[in-house]
């Protein structure tokens, strides 16, 4: 889509939304533009939200989040939404080969709690022959470590794998592919809106602009950005009209830019959330640890790491949890140093400590069920 | 005198399609139904009539193809298999 197009877009979903809804109808007839609106979390519409849900005629389907903010949020939808986001999500599919109605498996968060689970899934993959597998990269990693371990059979029917939003760290993709011998698609988006991005078969998180459009702000000043850079990703619902999404924070890290070919918006997720690093009398984004990158691409690459976690343990005292390398002390050691040089610069502080420690597996959170590159453990 | 069936044979395989995955009478589908409010299909549905659709008639469904409106109404996805079914 055009930017002149999208723009008209967005005026017009500005435009309705001040006729709509009560909490917006303030910005009625005053010329206010979608960049006067105001920027939306999950606080401000649950403090807010019967000046923003439409009354409905019909059943409303009914879901919960609490992200990875932890603030609970009742999400709902109608069955026409639903419809639309449904269709969405299947034509990213049918881009990336799966049949109209093939055969999928998902894979339950419990997976990783359990081995037996992990059996389990092994076993229907067998007997099912699905199209497509669907669950967090770290659930796909355990069943194609377990596959693998096992000789199991992977189906011949398999034509992709989809990863439901977990930041996929290089050595497991890696792995992941390599024992499926398919494509890991990443999928972005939440609950309250569904699809945002899709990868296409190339790798890229294709955003899906029939459904949403994506800004990309300054964290703190709630200001656009420039082009390419990292700030976090705002998204406005062109589809969600039961309860409206427009300029809604994601809490999550990552920059968009223009693919070359096609002129579609491309995102980049950070591997960090909009949370934290806790200095005495200041906070620091953990946007800042993007330009870590080289670091981790190097933990990947020559120390073979599959997972990483970055734990704050307390205002100086860092610890880097590796999951899956058989790097010798000194290397080990040797990324503490590097890591503790660039922890200093970044951060701007000389009192770092960086322990290493090795893990067999990275513990997701119990909450989101994700595994979180960075944790903090400071209040 | 040409029958309901020789001006709309199309029409009414669909519809004979959807009356069996909907365990429903065929001349209970009516044109103008929706499939969504009328019909109570629901996404997977949507899915499974797809597929039985390209079975009958023989064609693929591409991706830009799974739009809303295409499967807005019993009338709109006939127009669909018509659409797909000639090309």
């Amino acid at each position: 889509m055009t930017a002149s197009l999208m723009l008209e877009r967005l005026e017009r979903a500005a435009a309705k939304a001040a006729e709509q809804y009560p909490f917006y109808r303030r910005f009625q007839g005053t010329g206010a533009t979608f960049q006067d609106l105001p920027v939306m979390d999950k606080a401000t519409i649950n403090a807010n939200r019967e000046m923003l849900e439409l009354p409905v005629q019909g059943p409303l389907i009914i879901s919960h989040t609490s992200g990875s903010t932890g603030t609970p949020f009742l999400c709902v939808k109608t069955r026409e939404e639903q419809r639309a986001l449904g269709l969405a999500i299947q034509r990213s599919r049918r881009r990336a080969g799966v049949p109209t109605n093939g055969r999928m498996l998902l894979l339950g968060n419990a997976l990783l709690a359990d081995q037996r689970m992990v059996t389990l899934y092994g076993n229907r993959m067998m007997q099912e022959k699905p199209h497509l597998i669907q669950g967090r990269c770290s659930g796909l990693y355990e069943l194609a470590m377990h596959a693998e371990r096992n000789g199991l059979p992977i189906p011949e029917s398999l034509v992709a794998l989809q990863n439901w939003g977990e930041y996929a760290q290089p050595g497991q993709r890696r792995e992941i592919e390599r024992i499926f011998g398919v494509p890991m698609l990443d999928y972005y988006g939440m609950e309250e809106i569904w699809l945002i991005a899709f990868a296409g078969v190339d790798g890229s998180l294709r955003i899906d602009e029939s459904l949403v459009y994506v800004e990309v702000l300054d964290p703190i000043t709630l200001q656009p950005v420039p082009d390419d850079e990292t700030g976090e990703l705002v998204v406005t619902s062109f589809v969600m009209n039961s309860l409206p999404f427009l300029r809604y924070r994601t809490g999550d890290m990552g920059r968009v830019a223009r693919d070359e070919g096609s002129g579609g918006p491309i995102l980049t997720l950070m591997p960090f959330r909009q949370s934290s690093i806790k200095l005495p009398g200041r906070e620091v984004q953990t946007a800042v640890l993007r330009y870590l990158d080289g670091f981790y691409k190097w933990l990947a690459t020559d120390l073979g790491v599959r997972q990483f976690q970055l734990v704050q343990e307390s205002h100086y005292a860092f610890r880097l949890r590796i999951a899956g390398s058989r790097s010798s002390d000194a290397e080990l050691r040797e990324a503490a140093d590097k890591l503790a040089n660039l922890l200093k610069k970044v951060l701007l502080s000389e009192e770092l400590q960086i322990a290493v420690e090795h893990v067999e597996v990275i513990q997701p959170d119990p909450v989101s069920g994700k595994c979180h590159p960075f944790v903090s453990y400071v209040s | 005198m040409i029958t309901e069936e020789e001006r709309f044979p199309l029409q009414l395989t669909v519809i004979d399609i959807m009356a069996q995955l909907l365990s429903r009478r065929p001349e209970d589908i009516q044109m103008e139904h929706s499939l969504l409010n009328d019909l109570y299909l629901d996404s997977l549905h949507v899915l499974e009539l797809l597929t039985l659709l390209e079975q009958r008639f023989g064609f693929e469904t591409e991706a830009e193809d799974l739009q809303p409106h295409v499967f807005s109404t019993v009338e709109s996805v006939v127009a669909f298999v018509r659409e797909k079914a000639a090309s």
